[in-house]
């Protein structure tokens, strides 16, 4: 994205830089209403009008999402009202969105090579793989509910893993094979004159050229995988919870938590927002199935 | 020992070993988890089942009595089909046009240009039930929103945003927008960057203005690229579901029913679970219609 003297480019006027300021100020309003409400005790989340600025503030939100019992949880939320610590849905979310990317990136990896270097499936492959992705996540659940049912496998870690590993393998298979069409081929085949197997050829020559890009992408799947919501909403119970189902948690007829929910909401997107900005040249690649490569 | 390595080393190359362990794993999750789910949907989808009617082969057959009514009779379905329709035409267009303009804006020389594309993209990296959440909170009749267009108007403003379909429906776009106008900015401005500079240079050198230069070089050469943008943006906002969930605030009380929400109704809450089977795989023709014939060349030219 660099590399152009600074000659040829547009100068920014005072116009440019007013809008661009108002852009910002709304991009970044949200985010900040967010913080600030983390921070404000229960007193002052509702009041009109609202407070821009917290008057008193408190980590207490932070640590009645942390702890299990403290003198916090019944101040902020009401002696009725026990919630499971939200230590347990970040195990879960790491635990479900981990595997399920370590595997949707080592199937997507082995069919991104069948496709790109073998041909095997072909465009039809590829077309069904696509459809599984474009398919509204409300076509799948239903009878993913109803099947899981059957096989028990409703409220566990390999049901819920198995899910995402399979709906957000798409994105690995077509990402990842943008990655090594971009390999010549001629590599391997000199690799195999020197007698490697075509599947160590793989393995061996290619695999290693573009492990940056494989890592993007795992990187990219754990976040869908990570901010996944319906699919972690119908098949699990309360053994498993993910971390947003514990968001939604905190919105209950008997009133919003709004401190303890945007405190969590926080910690939920920070890694998000991390790992995003890490792979921010992929992202476009990413979202678009290896369509723009740049 | 090495001799059985060695053979296994040769099945395994062989043309359809490597067929196998290529392709197999992908086929196994694809046909467990979406093809046999798939055809349980397909035969659900022709019966009036529900749970409380037993074990999955109690409900009649009932010649797709489902599809007739839903497609003939059923305005709340169609309703939701075009609020559907309506939401990805108006966020998409508000979207693209946002994104290209920010794109044009940003594509220049100023001081901080990388922080400011770093910020720019933030957004799109939130988890959709947090953009609800936030939103949630902005469009409160006594939320910051309304409290800022009390000062600009000098008058008491406050409108209940998320209780009518109307303004559920205002929020829903402002919410989305604010998620994903940056990836329509990425993308436009991948576009314009992939630009050669040398015909910016030339059409500069013969007396192009800035306007022109935009309108005649740069909008037209990212066409393609905002092509794929668009149709992947407009199938993925048909889904909109988190945020709408969280605009009820923990009510079961959905204003704005759109496809996904309905399903969702019918589904988990009325659990018939027969119709909503048919009414998601009438969403899912259309998409998959799309999917073949727009998509995919779109994506593979």
């Amino acid at each position: 994205m660099r590399g152009r003297s600074s000659l040829e480019k547009t100068k920014m006027g005072p116009f440019g830089y007013l809008l661009l300021a108002i852009i910002l100020v709304l991009v970044i309003f949200p985010i900040y209403w967010l913080i600030i409400t983390s921070l404000k005790p229960k007193s002052e989340w509702i009041v009109t009008p609202p407070l821009w600025l917290p008057r008193s503030p408190t980590f207490l939100n932070y640590l009645v999402i942390l702890t299990e019992t403290t003198a916090g949880v019944e101040y902020v939320l009401g002696s009725y009202v026990v919630f499971k610590p939200a230590v347990k849905a970040f195990i879960d979310s790491a635990i479900v969105a981990g595997i399920g990317t370590i595997l949707a990136i080592i199937v997507g990896v082995l069919a991104a090579f069948a496709v790109s270097r073998h041909n095997i499936g072909g465009n039809s492959f590829l077309g069904l793989v696509l459809m599984l992705r474009m398919a509204p996540p409300m076509v799948a659940i239903i009878p993913l509910t109803v099947f899981y049912s059957l096989l028990g496998f409703i409220d566990t870690y390999h049901g819920l893993i198995l899910a995402y590993a399979t709906f957000t393998m798409p994105y690995a298979v077509w990402i990842i094979k943008s990655f090594i069409d971009e390999v010549p081929r001629e590599l391997e085949d000199s690799a195999r004159l020197d007698g490697l197997s075509p599947l160590a050829a793989h393995f061996k020559v290619t695999l290693p050229l573009i492990k940056g890009g494989v890592l993007a992408t795992a990187l990219f799947i754990w976040i869908l995988n990570w901010s996944e919501y319906l699919f972690a909403l119908m098949l699990t119970r309360g053994k498993v919870i993910t971390l947003p189902v514990q968001i939604t948690a905190y919105q209950t007829y008997a009133g919003m938590l709004y401190g303890p929910q945007a405190a969590l909401a926080i910690l939920a997107v920070i890694p998000l927002i991390i790992f995003g900005t890490m792979i921010r040249r992929y992202l476009a690649r990413g979202l678009t199935f290896g369509a723009i490569r740049r | 020992m090495n001799g059985v390595i060695s053979k296994l080393t040769k099945v395994l190359n062989s043309k359809r070993g490597i067929s196998l362990v290529l392709m197999g794993p992908a086929q196994f999750l694809i046909f467990f988890i979406a093809i046999i789910p798939f055809a349980l949907e397909i035969y659900l989808s022709f019966t009036p089942w529900s749970p409380t009617m037993g074990d999955l082969f109690s409900a009649p057959f009932n010649y797709g009595m489902n599809y007739v009514k839903l497609l003939t009779q059923d305005t709340r379905y169609l309703l939701a089909l075009g609020r559907t329709v309506l939401f990805t035409v108006v966020a998409v267009t508000v979207q693209l046009l946002l994104g290209i303009l920010l794109a044009a804006l940003v594509d220049r020389d100023f001081p901080g240009s990388n922080i400011v594309f770093v910020i720019l993209l933030i957004p799109m990296m939130f988890m959709p039930v947090v953009v609800g959440l936030v939103f949630y909170m902005i469009f409160q009749s006594g939320g910051p929103l309304n409290h800022v267009l009390s000062i600009i108007l000098q008058q008491n403003i406050t409108i209940d945003w998320l209780t009518n379909e109307f303004t559920l429906f205002i929020a829903a776009v402002i919410a989305d927008t604010w998620h994903w106008t940056p990836f329509m900015f990425l993308i436009a401005l991948c576009g314009m960057r992939a630009i050669s500079p040398n015909i910016i240079d030339a059409a500069r050198t013969l007396g192009a203005s800035e306007w022109q230069i935009f309108r005649k070089i740069k909008l037209p050469m990212i066409r393609n690229v905002l092509l794929i943008a668009v149709t992947i943006r407009a199938l993925e906002s048909t889904k909109i579901f988190d945020e709408l969930v969280m605009f009820a605030g923990g009510r079961l009380n959905y204003l704005y029913e759109n496809v996904s929400i309905w399903t969702y109704i019918m589904n988990a809450i009325q659990n018939q679970i027969g119709y909503a089977s048919a009414g998601a795989l009438i969403v899912l023709v259309i998409i998959a219609v799309l999917t073949f014939n727009v998509i995919l060349k779109v994506l593979s030219r």
